[in-house]
């Protein structure tokens, strides 16, 4: 997984390169012909394609770090777009550098056939690009995502050929790049794909306004083509590819940036929505002095499916639960609040915890559509004697701290709630004595992976519970927390956190 | 990250699913599609685990689909779990309500 990121992260550095870099030898060739006297005498028909190229070159590399900060695959496509083009500029700069001269024959048919198979790559990226942010569909489109791919590996190997066999080219001996009467073999790829991805876009369900700069792609360049000629080398042709990157930019690119702030910012309210639903103010009774009590929840996204809660149920019972919903995100976020409140108002009624359970899974089989399903652990604890009545929906084992020690309380539990209609939960007992401690979390915890795919476990837990088993449940939580954090190193944070502590002082 | 290969096989209403490797967030919606499209007509669900290394609670959520379709026409049977997966199965307490062979 890590070796997968490095490649990732290598990748945006890569392209970050390759754009500057393609810049810069655009730029830099500017002054080698200008110096260079031969050169310059050679190249004097098409200075005016190369000062193209050193423009679009620059355009190019400023588009790309324009749109660097943005996520998601469309982007990643826009990005490798302008990779294509700006390294097809620089290409083109040194084919013309280096076209007439002959003894540079075989450094100019090299660096004829990687401006064609970059035109390829871009013509490809163009249609990927179209698919990710116009969202194709239909049978054409699922003709497409066949052919395409087929037809580029094709056209691939037809311009490769060209190392062995004049087939669509050559470099003539005076050095001069020549089409053969096969070249048209180089445009069916070109056309085929430009043709459907036309259509897909035409056909798609999107703004006017997204559509036509999308068709700019093709258009201009077509347009460029009719009126100035298609001759390989042609400088124009680029600025036209860039022109209509450019209108792309401003119009498809802009208008999902801010469709996408604007989720950005629901996503941001939903957490805090989530987050006020928690208790969050410790000391939470501070009045009462049998227990005290600390809680924490870290979402592994914006929202999470975890929670906890405790509450009062009467003077003598204090009631505790830690839930988890399977999945996350904003759906399991949603079924979190709906449980929370079910098991709580429950739990109000003053039965016992198998009960609560009980009652509370068949309130959420009733209107559990999504198959989605939370375990949960709930406890009341009578403060006067210490007796914990609790119950387990199939969620992680308590952990207890008796006669100093931290450990594992193998409870006997049922399936999650949510899970299975009309089940039967068990009620069982924890005696708290002074200074006993609980410890509840959810899978988070024992889950939490590191860059080598190891689990954390529960040994491990238990080791860092007992590391200062003594000290608050504030403190304990921090002491998990770091060994969790120092373990997991710089592996991303996979589940949602979620710990409560609970200290019996004993009745005063 | 692990992958999941899934071999089905059909013998009248009797259908076999293998699985090999993880049952996880990123592999369980490829069981989630033959669980949801293939098991009309089925009286008899066999899942050989003897190869599941894995399970988690995404994994857990396509099984229960399958054991909500197999209540209904007929019966679903759960083989070879491997000490891991039968811990999960036991933690969250779907030991009770799985047939486990």
């Amino acid at each position: 997984m890590n070796k997968f990121k490095k490649i990732k992260k290598n990748r945006t550095v890569f392209g970050r390169i390759f754009v500057v870099a393609a810049a810069l030898i655009t730029y830099i060739m500017v002054f080698v012909v200008y110096y260079d006297k031969q050169a310059y005498e050679r190249m004097i028909n098409v200075l005016f394609d190369c000062g193209v190229d050193v423009m679009c070159a620059m355009i190019a590399a400023a588009l790309y770090f324009g749109c660097m900060k943005q996520e998601g695959d469309w982007a990643k496509s826009f990005r490798m777009l302008n990779v294509c083009v700006s390294a097809g500029l620089a290409v083109n700069f040194l084919f013309w550098y280096t076209s007439g001269v002959p003894e540079l024959r075989t450094f100019n048919l090299i660096l004829v056939m990687i401006s064609k198979l970059l035109d390829l790559g871009m013509i490809y990226h163009f249609y990927r690009y179209m698919e990710r942010t116009l969202g194709f569909e239909g049978k054409l489109f699922n003709i497409a995502e066949k052919l395409i791919p087929i037809l580029l590996i094709l056209e691939n190997l037809v311009i490769l050929s060209n190392i062995f066999y004049p087939v669509t080219f050559q470099i003539d001996n005076a050095g001069i790049y020549k089409a053969t009467s096969l070249s048209t073999l180089e445009d069916i790829y070109l056309i085929i794909t430009s043709v459907i991805t036309a259509i897909l876009i035409i056909r798609s369900e999107n703004p006017v306004s997204q559509k036509v700069a999308g068709m700019a792609f093709i258009c201009l360049p077509l347009l460029n083509y009719v009126t100035v000629g298609g001759e390989f080398g042609n400088g124009s042709q680029y600025g036209m590819i860039l022109v209509s990157l450019i209108i792309m930019y401003s119009i498809i690119f802009s208008a999902k940036s801010s469709k996408l702030a604007a989720t950005e910012s629901e996503l941001n309210m939903a957490t805090q929505i989530q987050a006020s639903m928690l208790p969050s103010i410790f000391p939470a009774f501070p009045q009462r002095e049998e227990f005290d009590l600390y809680a924490s929840m870290d979402p592994a996204k914006e929202v999470g499916g975890d929670f906890y809660d405790f509450f009062m149920i009467d003077d003598d019972h204090l009631g505790i639960v830690i839930a988890d919903v399977s999945g996350k995100g904003v759906p399991a976020a949603l079924f979190m609040m709906i449980s929370k409140t079910i098991v709580q108002n429950f739990a109000m009624l003053g039965i016992s915890a198998a009960e609560v359970l009980t009652r509370a899974n068949n309130a959420i089989c009733a209107q559990n559509k999504m198959k989605m399903f939370v375990t949960t652990w709930i406890g009341i604890l009578q403060l006067s004697t210490g007796k914990m009545n609790c119950a387990s929906a199939g969620h992680e084992y308590p952990a207890i701290y008796h006669d100093g020690r931290f450990e594992l309380y193998k409870d006997k539990r049922k399936i999650a709630l949510g899970a299975m209609k009309n089940r039967q939960y068990i009620d069982y007992e924890i005696q708290l004595f002074k200074d006993d401690k609980l410890f509840v979390y959810t899978d988070g915890v024992p889950e939490a992976t590191n860059a080598n795919d190891e689990l954390f476990g529960n040994d491990r837990m238990i080791e860092a519970l007992n590391i200062k088993p003594e000290v608050t449940p504030k403190e304990i939580l921090a002491t998990v927390r770091a060994s969790v954090d120092e373990f997991v190193g710089n592996a991303v944070q996979f589940d949602d956190l979620t710990m409560v502590c609970l200290e019996y002082r004993g009745c005063s | 990250m692990g992958a999941l290969n899934i071999n089905s096989s059909k013998a009248g209403a009797e259908m076999t699913i293998t699985l090999q490797g993880r049952l996880d967030t990123n592999t369980s919606p490829q069981l989630q599609e033959i669980v949801e499209n293939s098991l009309d007509g089925i009286e008899k669900l066999i899942l050989d685990f003897t190869e599941l290394a894995y399970i988690s609670s995404a994994g857990l959520r396509v099984l229960l689909t399958a054991l909500q379709i197999m209540e209904e026409q007929g019966s679903m049977v759960v083989r070879n779990v491997k000490q891991e997966v039968m811990d999960v199965f036991e933690i969250t307490g779907f030991i009770d309500d799985l047939v486990i062979e």
